[in-house]
């Protein structure tokens, strides 16, 4: 059997490691590069490309060069972030047959799965040439704040990609691996704050005996380098439409390059206190061609997204709080994602935890390494680390009134079997439908559809007679599989969750004649 | 002796419990491992079992071989380190992995959550968690990733979920009070009831005695930790109970109740199995009164009111207030002409169960108008008329009493 290489699946890039005898190294592609975009495209005379090759066509090909396709995968077709990206996006986004959604690329539909399949075969065949072998299995990450769905629809894109995918792991866990596995002293605190391309992930772990065991996990999936991206967009347009009266968002030529622009200035001034953006034939009318050239200090930088920062501490600060933990509490805090390259970013959370971030880790390379790392262990007789990993979402069942109740709290650890008892709503109510629900919002149709089964059989009796246990039960793989019991005659009716886009797995058997609400209703 | 004799001596008990849904169990398996209790051996066990003596310990064999089922007196080490399953599959795991699993299995329903992590009940939190830290590292599903080992898989599973919760539990201030209240509580107490034999008392099981004080030698029995015979008694409670859910899923009502009430001998203040007590014994004393009326029926039908008579008093013994059954009683004391005031007795339970019933009503009236109590009679009827102003009866009758007591007055 060969390695098993973690991958760093990213919104915006890729990246592969291995274990090898015993340290993980990052395994750069054929160009040299140790990252690889996630960006695919189909040229005008029809080649297909991945990575480098296809991030450097994109200005000149926006409709048919497909990025950013993690913000899609998993996601409802009617879901706030899907409505943004087909806004914003260059390509064009369709419905799919399941309440997903579908991209375009030169006249062909794609699921978002298939194109993320693209990405990790070329990572793949890099690690197959490294290691001169085949690679059938990899472990892959996903940010910590991914529901089943989302995480589901990544295994298939493992799939896909012709690899056996035997763990998904949150990526700030993932960093912390690569953080700890060679730290000496024992019992740490540590939190990491993981600000990529798309999302944000604040984590909270503790490290002892090699035992990795998350504490707490949060984060904002509609928060990351693309927003920072967005707003010195809009800042630009802004200035355009001041002096020349054109109105740039509407070009989408023009969007293109103010969007490379823009990442290319924030990434400057990481490291320069002002930059230029420079961007001469942006656009033209009646009088002539028309520049963008534009002073771009740090300081307008951060005046411009310093909301966006302030929008994590927040975060972070309620993750702190749900553990009962004070700042002081925290041995270390690693940074983790390109987006915390920014100084601004590092200063404030500096300045939150009262001490500087630790500098050990490349915030590029570390999830892909703690991926590795993991799929290592696995397949080790006597590993060295074990991870705890957690639920990051809670999960519960809709009841009477549209309410959902969780049964397994968030930031649980997994594996996990949980119970609770319910009871009927009606009079003579002789089945139950369960409506498997992931969340945290309390109104039961705000949280996201897991899958449904219905409980048949039940004996006629008062409303609140009956006892129907549901449990709940998640393995270390993460696979969901819940059961309804009737407490009185022992019939039971279960399901395994493994939707991909909110789609039920199992068919149901049979509608009852009572055409009634069939809800549930807490029983204490 | 050999080893097919030890086995056939031996006492089978079922490792943890019948209802972990990943036991695929066939018919014949699941009625002899409803047979064993701890308490009867192989050899009886098959001389009951009612099925082919060869068959039926092939079974047996094959149920000990998969670890379902530890046979003691077998191997006297066996039970402390998790019974057989030496042969059964699980080729990734070495025979030591094996019985380790085993026993940590056997574990989980019978001891307290600090026993479970291995902790004094005193134990500091950072003890709690080291202790979690190091069980996680041996009992963690991802130690056994890749390898071969069958029915251990979902074993493992339970073993460490159950350590989770254990350590959520403890490691909480709040709830880790509230297990200390109650369920750490229960245990002392089971403690001072075990104890008490062990003082001379010749009480066979001790009867449960709503509340006496957790406090006469539970300090004490705590400091020796808890004895084996607790642990066997909870361990018993919990296999009648089992037993009975079982019943309740076959409807026997009456079969279920008794193991109910077996469990509840064992485990007296457990408050699942008293529910479970009460409500079975519920359905075994309704469908117990409807046949009794039933067969008081038949016998009004041949006209045995002696009989009928027995059936509703048997009936009221077992609901005092059934208010059917006392108005039955009223009607066929009328018929045989027996003791009105008997009659006049039961009817008026009747109509306390049911103060709107007419017929009830009615037949007060006439037990009253029977007796001559004229006075009480009208007043009967007067009230069924305003519960019903179209009853013709009760108009008739009414009449027919005012006619008399004219007469009589003359």
């Amino acid at each position: 059997m060969g390695k098993v290489i973690g991958i760093d699946l990213g919104t915006t890039y890729s990246c592969v490691s291995v274990v090898e005898d015993g340290r993980p190294i990052v395994i750069p592609n054929k160009g040299g590069y140790r990252t690889t975009p996630s960006v695919f495209a189909v040229t005008d005379d029809g080649r297909k490309l991945v990575g480098h090759l296809a991030k450097r066509q994109a200005i000149t090909n926006p409709q048919n060069t497909i990025y950013a396709v993690k913000r899609l995968i998993g996601r409802r077709h009617d879901s706030p972030e899907v409505k943004r990206a087909k806004e914003t996006c260059s390509y064009e986004i369709v419905n799919g047959p399941h309440d997903d959604v579908r991209i375009v690329c030169a006249g062909k539909t794609y699921s978002p799965q298939e194109l993320s399949a693209f990405v990790l075969m070329e990572v793949k065949r890099a690690a197959e040439e490294y290691l001169e072998e085949k690679v059938s299995e990899a472990v892959i990450t996903v940010p910590a704040y991914f529901n089943d769905n989302q995480r589901q629809a990544t295994k298939d894109a493992g799939k896909i990609a012709d690899l056996e995918v035997p763990r998904i792991i949150n990526e700030p866990t993932a960093s912390a691996l690569a953080y700890g596995i060679n730290r000496k002293k024992k019992d740490e605190k540590i939190a990491v704050y993981d600000l990529g391309g798309g999302t944000f992930d604040i984590s909270i772990l503790e490290l002892g005996a090699g035992v990795f065991e998350v504490l707490a996990t949060s984060g904002d999936t509609y928060l990351g380098g693309e927003d920072f991206d967005a707003r010195i967009i809009d800042y630009l347009v802004q200035e355009f439409y001041r002096e020349h009266r054109v109105d740039l968002k509407t070009d989408r030529l023009a969007l293109q390059r103010l969007k490379e622009a823009s990442e290319k200035a924030k990434c400057d001034l990481s490291s320069l206190k002002e930059t230029t953006i420079n961007l001469p034939f942006i656009s033209s009318d009646s009088h002539g061609p028309k520049h963008l050239v534009l002073p771009f200090p740090r300081k307008k930088l951060e005046m411009l997204t310093s909301d966006l920062v302030d929008r994590t501490i927040e975060v972070v600060k309620q993750t702190l709080e749900e553990c009962e933990l004070a700042t002081a509490d925290i041995d270390d805090v690693i940074l983790v994602g390109g987006q915390t390259r920014m100084p601004l970013v590092a200063e404030a959370v500096g300045n939150f935890f009262g001490k500087p971030p630790s500098k050990g880790i490349n915030p590029d390379e570390a999830v892909a390494i703690g991926a590795a790392i993991q799929g290592a262990s696995l397949f080790q007789d006597k590993a060295e680390m074990l991870l705890l990993d957690v639920t990051p979402l809670s999960l519960g069942i809709a009841i009477y009134g549209g309410a959902y109740t969780p049964i397994i709290e968030r930031n649980t650890t997994i594996p996990v079997r949980k119970g609770h008892i319910f009871t009927t709503a009606t009079d003579n109510q002789t089945a139950i439908k369960i409506r498997v629900l992931q969340g945290e919002n309390q109104k039961a149709e705000e949280n996201t559809l897991l899958g449904e089964f219905i409980l048949h059989g039940l004996r006629k009796a008062k409303a609140g007679v009956p006892e129907i246990e549901v449990s709940f039960d998640i393995n270390a793989d993460g696979i969901i599989s819940v059961s309804a019991k009737d407490m009185e005659t022992g019939k039971e009716q279960a399901i395994t969750v493994t939707a991909s886009s909110g789609l039920t797995e199992e068919e149901i058997r049979k509608m009852t004649e009572e055409a009634k609400i069939m809800e549930v209703v807490l029983k204490e | 002796m050999d080893r097919k004799e030890a086995i056939l001596k031996g006492k089978p008990r079922i490792l943890g419990t019948l209802h972990e849904t990943h036991l695929k169990l066939d018919p014949k398996e699941g009625f002899l491992l409803s047979r064993m209790d701890g308490h009867m051996s192989v050899e009886e066990i098959l001389s009951l079992a009612g099925m082919d003596r060869e068959e039926a310990l092939t079974i047996v064999m094959r149920l000990w071989e998969r670890g379902v089922i530890v046979i003691e007196g077998v191997d006297e080490e066996s039970i402390r380190k998790g019974g057989a399953a030496r042969e059964s599959g699980a080729k990734g795991l070495s025979r030591e992995e094996k019985q380790k699993i085993l026993a940590a299995y056997d574990k989980l329903e019978r001891v307290s959550y600090y026993e479970l992590l291995g902790v004094a009940p005193q134990a500091s939190r950072k003890e709690i968690k080291n202790a979690y830290f190091a069980l996680s590292r041996e009992f963690h599903p991802d130690r056994f990733f890749r390898r071969d080992i069958g029915d251990f898989r979902w074993r493992l599973d339970s073993i460490f979920k159950k350590l989770t919760l254990a350590y959520d539990v403890l490691s909480t201030t709040k709830s880790r009070e509230e297990y200390d209240q109650t369920v750490m509580e229960d245990i002392k107490a089971a403690q001072v009831r075990a104890a008490e034999p062990e003082q001379g008392k010749e009480k066979e099981p001790s009867k449960p005695d709503a509340g006496s004080p957790p406090v006469k030698g539970a300090a004490e029995a705590h400091k020796r930790g808890i004895p084996k015979e607790i642990l066997e008694r909870v361990e018993k409670a919990k296999h009648f109970f089992e037993l009975g859910i079982k019943d309740l899923f076959e409807k026997k009502y009456a079969s279920a109740s008794g193991n109910f009430k077996l469990a509840l001998t064992y485990d007296p203040y457990n408050e699942k199995y008293k529910k479970h007590y009460e409500e079975a014994h519920a359905v075994v004393v309704k469908n117990e009164i409807e046949r009794l009326l039933h067969l008081a029926g038949s016998a009004e039908n041949i006209l045995h009111y002696e009989e009928v008579k027995d059936f509703l008093t048997k009936a009221l013994d077992l609901s005092p207030d059934h208010g059917q059954a006392h108005h039955r009683m009223a009607r066929v004391i009328l018929t045989m002409g027996g003791d009105l005031k008997e009659a006049k007795d039961h009817s008026l339970k009747a109509l306390e169960a049911s103060p709107k019933d007419i017929e009830y009503r009615m037949t007060l009236a006439q037990i009253y108008k029977v007796a001559a109590l004229y006075k009480n009679a009208l007043r009967e009827y007067d009230m069924t008329l305003k519960l019903d102003p179209k009853n013709d009866e009760a108009k008739a009758q009414i009449k027919e009493i005012q006619r008399m007591t004219r007469l009589r007055f003359k």
